[in-house]
């Protein structure tokens, strides 16, 4: 797994696409540290959580290569028939677009020493809002390595990440959506239910789907709140769609199309 | 070839054929099994993880193991409902049930808003309340049925509110997002609400005490006479369980028989003879009361001669003067008319353990002449031996200082001895103990804060168990020597662009050294 994954953070500097992603993040979050800066109020947790809403460019970068370019290359092969387990493959390749990640992060840590010089508060709230963003970024980057196993083409992968981050990121807004259109649904006269039931639905409704959006379970990060059960979400899904490329990996050894 | 050497060769090829069927079969069975096990174990993996997060978030009695599992890490405390609230929603019967509505959808970007210090503390209160406390946002505009489920007699405006509503056993108390701060006095006069401090968990508390054990006490304020403001002096009273009404000053002024508490807060004109009579019965049958008045634009040439004369009774006075500090110990920010007070040491258990208070454009409150025994006063806060007084001359209009030095009280307290219901009187040269003003810009903590709260627990022996001091706001200011314009001018030359500059310059000379490659 180590030689995967010192491979494949060594690619990154390799090409472009580190120093693109590096020079992207530090844009962003630099300008979102600006704009607090000039006001006199700095709050990293604030700047944190808005760089998560920024996954949805960065992931898509970061991941569109990792499988798509070693089947279009043909170079895979090595995975199947080196005696090694795919799942180290997978796990590598993860953990050095992470790595990747931990880089771009760097940025913030200056902001934070910066903050921290100037007086600013840098307090346990602020790494509180450091871990939650790794477990954010574990999640899109497992569901990037997905994409990226799905396809053969970088382009394609990178519009497959993006298209699924960005579903999850409107999770939300789908649900009050979702709510308004089964309280629509259920007042009609097809089913003239009573203003509480109708209620109770669309909440259920909005609820199931919002449950599904972890923006919506760690927005309370920024404020101080720190949960345990949002990072467990993050986590357990990032296994499940490093698990779900995986199986697609090993699809080659049986299928027969 | 024979016919012999012909079957040979058909029954080889046919045993080719059945040997190739084998195998293609042990080849299908196999990855048959093997997509099954592949499906099988993905479906089993996300199975597992559904259930542990469901786990997490299923609420049983409203709570669930994510909410014992949520911290509060705000250097404020912000999101957090203190021991003070929830050793009472403890205390409180299993059965309650305690509602919770905001009348609008659930803000969801709270950032910047009033909301950033509700609503993640009223999902505290959820959590640490074992189920007595539910917390909803019902829109009334899409299910307008929430205000007659709320206010079945139409008694309060909800409709058009968008406030939060507390429900217990059919009584609500409605509270404002606005309320829930306190604001810049300074600000707000020019239209601004500028926050100071957050009160939001004492609101909700203090509603939830008030709906469940019910007011003890009413205080009545009486209104009509110039006075100041008395919002937050009244959340204060709600926190100990006493209701706040008005009376307006007329010439048919009647106080009424509940009444437990009589305040005239910071009061710029004079009371009439019927009030003045209303006040001397009330205070007769032992009824309390806190006068405060001080010495400003608004009433220079206001002498309370008929509250003097009512006054007089309890042996207090208080002069028409103006208070100057001239020793600058006690003169805050070198200000004679801002300044501090020296508290009667027998007081200090009242203060919080604070020997001086503030004090602001203040009347010299003394003594006056009682020849009867059973008046008691007690002094309450001294200036220094240095203090002076200028009186106003109406004549011409202007502030005449009297250049003798000496010490004044800016403060009494009055009742009786020898008498089954003894009045207690207090009266304040200063209205650094009641108003709004003070209050929003030093919160409830502050030292004259605690002490009105301190008089009013001794006078009515109301029980301020539940009182939840206010919280300060997050502060994420840098020093200003720091933030100051050519530092961000520097640092965002250097952040938005010679660091992204410089590591695109690195990704082109990287990619034009290994294209070839």
């Amino acid at each position: 797994m180590s030689a995967i994954y010192k491979r494949e953070l060594a690619s990154y500097f390799r090409s472009p696409v580190g120093f693109v992603a590096l020079a992207l993040f530090s844009f962003l979050s630099g300008f979102l540290f600006i704009n607090q800066y000039r006001d006199g109020m700095v709050n990293i947790s604030t700047e944190i959580m808005s760089l998560c809403s920024f996954f949805v460019v960065i992931i898509p970068v970061i991941t569109m290569g990792l499988f798509a370019e070693d089947k279009r290359r043909g170079t895979e092969v090595i995975f199947y028939t080196n005696p090694i387990s795919m799942f180290e493959v997978v796990l590598g390749k993860f953990f050095a677009a992470m790595t990747l990640i931990a880089i771009l992060f760097l940025n913030v840590f200056l902001h934070m020493i910066i903050t921290a010089f100037s007086g600013g508060v840098v307090n346990i709230g602020t790494w509180g809002s450091v871990i939650v963003y790794f477990c954010l970024a574990m999640l899109f980057t497992a569901i990037g390595v997905f994409a990226s196993s799905i396809t053969d083409t970088q382009i394609v992968s990178a519009i497959v990440c993006f298209v699924m981050i960005l579903v999850v990121q409107l999770l939300e807004t789908v649900s009050v959506l979702a709510s308004a259109g089964v309280a629509s649904l259920l007042s009609s006269s097809m089913f003239a239910l009573e203003p509480d039931k109708i209620n109770k639905a669309s909440n259920n409704v909005a609820a199931a789907i919002a449950w599904f959006s972890p923006f919506t379970k760690t927005q309370d990060f920024r404020y101080g709140v720190f949960s345990i059960a949002p990072l467990i979400f993050c986590l357990s899904m990032a296994l499940l769609f490093l698990f779900l490329t995986y199986r697609i990996l090993e699809k080659k050894r049986w299928s027969q199309k | 070839m024979s016919s012999k050497d012909k079957t040979n060769n058909n029954e080889a090829s046919k045993t080719e054929a059945i040997s190739e069927n084998k195998t293609k079969n042990n080849v299908d069975v196999r990855a048959g099994k093997l997509k099954l096990f592949s499906i099988s174990s993905f479906v089993i993996l996300l199975v597992i993880v559904l259930a542990l997060n469901i786990i997490f978030s299923l609420k049983i009695n409203n709570t669930s193991i994510d909410d014992y599992l949520t911290y509060d890490m705000s250097s404020t405390g912000q999101n957090s409902i203190s021991d003070i609230s929830v050793s009472y929603i403890d205390s409180l019967p299993a059965d309650t049930t305690i509602r919770i509505v905001g009348l609008f959808d659930r803000p969801t970007n709270l950032k910047d808003t009033p909301y950033e210090y509700i609503v993640p503390l009223l999902d505290d209160y959820v959590s640490k309340s074992s189920g007595k406390v539910t917390v909803e946002y019902i829109n009334p505009t899409k299910y307008p049925s929430i205000i007659s489920e709320l206010d079945p007699n139409g008694v309060y405006d909800l409709a058009s509110s968008n406030n939060y509503v507390v429900y217990v056993n059919g009584k609500i108390i409605e509270i404002n997002p606005v309320d829930c701060f306190t604001y810049d006095p300074e600000m707000l006069q020019y239209g601004y609400y500028l926050p100071t401090s957050n009160i939001v968990e004492q609101k909700f508390t203090s509603a939830i005490v008030n709906l469940t054990q019910g007011y003890t006490y009413t205080a009545y304020f009486v209104t009509g006479l110039g006075e100041d403001s008395h919002t937050q002096l009244s959340n204060m009273l709600s926190s100990m369980s006493i209701g706040s009404e008005q009376i307006m000053a007329s010439d048919n002024f009647v106080i009424p028989s509940d009444c437990s508490l009589l305040i005239l807060s910071g009061i710029n004109t004079d009371i009439t003879d019927s009030m003045s009579s209303a006040i001397k019965d009330y205070l007769s049958s032992g009824g309390k009361i806190i006068v405060s008045v001080n010495f400003f634009s608004t009433n220079v040439s206001e002498s309370f001669p008929k509250l003097n004369l009512l006054l007089s009774n309890y042996n207090i006075c208080i002069q028409n003067a103006l208070l100057i500090e001239n020793n600058p110990g006690y003169q805050i920010n070198n200000d004679s008319y801002n300044t501090l007070i020296d508290v009667n040491s027998d007081l200090i258990e009242y203060t919080g353990g604070a020997t001086t208070l503030r004090n602001s454009y203040a009347r010299p409150v003394t003594a006056a002449d009682s020849p009867y025994n059973y008046v008691q006063v007690t002094p309450l806060f001294a200036t220094s031996t240095n203090a002076s007084i200028c009186t106003y001359d109406p004549a011409t209009d202007n502030l005449i200082q009297n250049v003798v030095q000496g010490q004044y009280s800016v403060g009494m307290y009055a009742t009786f001895t020898g008498t089954p219901t003894p009045p207690d009187v207090y009266v304040f040269g200063t209205t650094t103990f009641t108003s709004d003003d003070y209050i929003n810009n030093f919160g409830f903590n502050d030292a004259n804060i605690v002490f009105t709260r301190n008089i009013i627990r001794g006078m009515l022996k109301a029980d301020d168990s539940v009182f939840v001091e206010g919280k300060p706001l997050s502060d994420y200011s840098i020093k200003t020597e720091y933030a100051n314009s050519n530092t961000a001018t520097v640092l965002t030359f250097v952040l938005v662009a010679i660091l992204p500059l410089g590591l695109i310059i690195a990704g082109v000379v990287v990619y034009n050294k290994r294209k070839n490659l």
